[in-house]
């Protein structure tokens, strides 16, 4: 057992648990119900850390990523559907990313934001070429955990906790009027779907084969899901309480990223105000690279192409190639003048109308025992493998039409 | 008929096993997935798996459903390659060659990338 490892495993996973969804849903999720959207960020942590913990254990037992699986086992032509959806919405949430670095970088610059675009898509196609994967996780996870001031300004701006511990228990509060209803139960499956995200799952099973993960690397699996990313989760909560405690009271949706900042500000200064538009940098940077690859690794696991970050460019050319692709697709999309915001918005509700297709195979695989052996699933994950399946299923069932009775939760 | 008491044959079973999966060669480098899988011979006689056949050009034959017959219609039209079985090493669970990628198959658009992206500095 290598602790060090594991160590660094799940402070990978906490720095790299906020991208620009949980940045702009929760803020919102805080400013428009206060703290009672904070439940949904329970089942979300939940649901990512159980099905990323069975994903990597398929890929270290099995050898085998996630689109491998959603084509063996989803058959081809539902395979190739679910490929298609999933290159759209990943190459939205991507744009999304790389609009998030764009905005930073003109806070901290002042240069024009078209100008920060090509920036952005630049200094990630640059990482992505240079860094090997184990560092590409490394270094933006570890930057990512700038964002931990968010923690304190949290704790500074005194939340009433008794408040707080009530917005963990599931609820539906009932002073909301229809219009107000349909808003709040699309912030549900928003603040959800914004943590379970596709993407996250296809990049952390290849991660897995990228590492050349074996059975003996399971616990480094199961500590870095489990632990990191509920530990990542309070980032998400903290963002809660800062737009509950600074927006709500003025009756503010904050629309622009650099609202979040606007807490740290608030609390510790110009110091405050760095340290947090570093952690939104180096988090949206990480989910940026994440995004393009996953995008590319899908493609590849779909189409049986060699892939991988372990390699060089030249050994895997249509892989290296799709993340190029993508990459510059995002830049265009953002040159258009769309905001970034509005595509997260966007990328996270049709991601989860995705989600079954992508995370049902893992569940099958995950209990199979002609690829998994003795390490299929225990009792205790597989009623919550199924628990999570109805609750991802029932989301992607409403999430369309929540979109539109709510106006995009704007009601 | 009564169907309960029909068993496969465990050669059969295997053939879904096959089907969708990895191909890897002996270098480790994966080169496609399978496609397909020929068999020979007729009613009546035994059936005999000889090949799995890898390319996105045979997708049209095996499905017939309006995605793939639209997907297949954007992608280059590549003449699938047979492969004999003798060629597998192991399945376990991916399908392990005993020859390389190159033995088999490289197209000449990735040919033209590798040469491309090996002529950026950090790319070979």
């Amino acid at each position: 057992m290598n602790f060090l490892d594991i160590f660094l495993g799940v402070l990978t996973a906490v720095g790299g648990f906020i991208d620009i969804s949980n940045l702009v849903f929760n803020t919102q999720a805080g400013a428009i119900f206060h703290y009672s959207l904070l439940w949904p960020i329970v089942i979300g942590a939940i649901g990512i850390a159980l099905y990323s913990e069975m994903a990597g254990r398929i890929a270290a037992v099995a050898k085998k990523p996630d689109f491998d699986l959603i084509r063996e086992r989803m058959g081809f032509p539902l395979g190739m559907t679910t490929l298609i959806a999933s290159l759209f919405i990943t190459i939205m949430t991507c744009a999304a990313e790389i609009g998030g670095i764009a905005i930073v970088l003109r806070l901290l610059s002042a240069l024009p934001y078209f100008f920060t675009i090509l920036i952005a898509g630049l200094i990630i196609l640059l990482v992505l070429w240079l860094l090997k994967f184990k560092w590409l996780e490394r270094v933006f996870g570890f930057l990512g955990l700038f964002l931990l001031v968010l923690i304190l300004v949290a704790f500074n701006l005194h939340p009433n906790l008794k408040l707080v511990g009530e917005g963990f228990i599931p609820q539906i509060p009932s002073h909301l009027s229809p219009p107000h209803l349909f808003s709040y139960l699309y912030f549900v499956i928003g603040v959800i779907s914004s943590i379970i995200m596709p993407y996250n799952v296809f990049f952390y099973s290849s991660g897995g084969i990228e590492e050349h993960w074996t059975a003996k690397d399971l616990l480094t699996n199961r500590v870095s899901t489990y632990v990191g990313y509920i530990f990542g989760s309070v980032l998400a909560v903290a963002l809660t309480i800062i737009g509950a405690i600074i927006f709500h009271p003025l009756g503010i949706q904050p629309q622009l990223l650099n609202s979040v900042a606007l807490g740290s500000t608030i609390v510790f200064g110009k110091i405050g105000l760095i340290m947090v538009l570093l952690g939104i940098l180096f988090a949206v940077g990480g989910a940026a690279v994440e995004t393009s690859l996953a995008g590319a690794y899908s493609l590849s696991q779909f189409f049986g192409w060699h892939w991988g970050r372990y390699e060089k460019p030249s050994k895997t050319p249509f892989f290296t190639l799709t993340w190029i692709i993508i990459i510059v697709i995002a830049v265009l999309i953002l040159f258009s003048g769309i905001n970034p915001v509005s595509i997260t918005q966007y990328a996270v509700i049709f991601s989860i109308v995705a989600l079954p297709f992508t995370y049902i195979p893992i569940y099958l695989v995950s209990n199979d025992k002609f690829y998994m052996g003795k390490y299929v699933n225990g009792r205790i994950t597989n009623t919550l493998g199924i628990v999570y399946l109805i609750i991802i299923v029932i989301c992607a069932v409403t999430a369309l039409p929540l979109f539109f009775l709510s106006q995009g939760g704007s009601t | 008929m009564n169907t309960k008491k029909y068993k496969q044959p465990e050669e059969l079973l295997l053939l879904p096993r096959l089907l969708d999966c990895q191909i890897m060669d002996k270098d480790g480098m994966r080169c496609g997935k399978v496609d397909d899988i020929a068999i020979e011979g007729k009613p009546g006689q035994k059936l005999i798996a000889t090949n799995i056949i890898v390319g996105v050009g045979n997708w049209h034959k095996r499905k017939r459903d309006i995605f793939s017959r639209l997907f297949v219609w954007f992608i280059p039209h590549t003449t699938p390659r047979q492969l004999p079985l003798a060629k597998i090493k192991r399945v376990d669970p991916l399908i392990e060659l005993i020859c390389s990628k190159e033995e088999i198959y490289i197209s000449s658009l990735e040919k033209k990338i590798t040469s491309v992206l090996s002529h950026i500095p950090g790319g070979k």
